[in-house]
């Protein structure tokens, strides 16, 4: 069962007619056109997907898909930020907070209006195990449905850093 | 790595075409001016970084690496982990606290897309 995110609560669109969006390994999802999120910029890589939407799963909590909505093939996993490190420090620069439409010389609380999230790479042929990009997250304003990726540029953040710490995955493995 | 000493004012030149000055020094800052024809892509080092992990990033995204993903990080009902609450592996049950609270063992159903 699939909700798309309406705030921060999954939201299941059931009505006919909706617009339609193939995602990338989850089938067709219905949504409303205003439950997808605009990304005016894009992401580096993929700068002409501008609207997106959030897909949650019970069974794959916490993790959320970032699913493009032009563009099947453009899905990202995401997991939010505290998820992963529960003493981030977000640090929008002035630009970021104009462009998320966020009141400016003010930094803004992750919660109940702002998500952050980092982008998961699965493990696979290219990456040996997982690991999560916590130098460039996605930090979406929900209120206004807008989001961007922003680079923490004087962090010292990593952008590969695995998702579970190397002497976690021993203790994981021994569980099996 | 070549290194070279500037002051403020002072430029250097990249190739042919190039052009970077030292605009202003300001603690541990550095404004840069830069010259250079519109065919040579300028970018700040994080960006092309970000650029390609997402790429690579996007590309990891499928139903096998997804199940493989849950499954790596759900801890089944009948391991080792539940059973022990003081053992050495309770500690996987505490680690990813998501937002609200709620823990990633509630993905113990260990899900298959397929």
């Amino acid at each position: 069962m699939w909700g798309t995110i309406h705030g921060f609560g999954p939201q299941i669109a059931i009505a006919l007619g909706m617009p339609r969006i193939h995602t990338k390994c989850f089938g067709q999802v219905e949504y409303s056109s205003g439950e997808s999120f605009q990304f005016p910029n894009g992401v580096p890589g993929f700068e002409d997907e501008h609207a997106f939407v959030l897909l949650e799963r019970p069974a794959a909590h916490p993790f959320l898909f970032l699913q493009s909505v032009s563009n099947a093939k453009v899905c990202f996993i995401l997991l939010p930020v505290l998820a992963a490190d529960p003493r981030y420090k977000l640090r929008l620069a002035d630009e970021d907070l104009a462009a998320l439409r966020l009141p400016a010389g003010r930094q803004p609380r992750m919660g109940k209006d702002l998500l952050c999230a980092v982008l998961v790479c699965a493990a696979g042929e290219e990456r040996p195990e997982p690991t999560i990009n916590l130098l460039a997250p996605i930090v979406v304003n929900l209120k206004h449905r807008i989001g961007i990726q922003a680079i923490q540029t004087q962090s010292g953040y990593p952008y590969r850093q695995p998702l579970v710490p190397p002497n976690r995955q021993e203790e994981l493995a021994a569980c099996w | 790595m070549l290194v070279m000493r500037r002051r403020a004012g002072e430029s250097l030149l990249v190739g042919a075409g190039v052009e970077i000055e030292i605009l202003e020094i300001t603690g541990t800052r550095v404004k840069l001016g830069i010259l250079a024809p519109d065919s040579v892509l300028i970018q700040r080092k994080e960006t092309q970084l970000t650029r390609d992990e997402n790429i690579i990033a996007a590309r990891s995204v499928r139903q096998r690496s997804i199940s493989t993903l849950l499954d790596k990080l759900a801890v089944p009902p009948d391991a080792p982990a539940n059973k022990e609450p003081n053992g050495p592996n309770q500690v996987a049950s505490e680690m990813y606290l998501a937002v609200g609270g709620k823990n990633i063992r509630t993905a113990q159903a260990r899900p298959r897309y397929e």
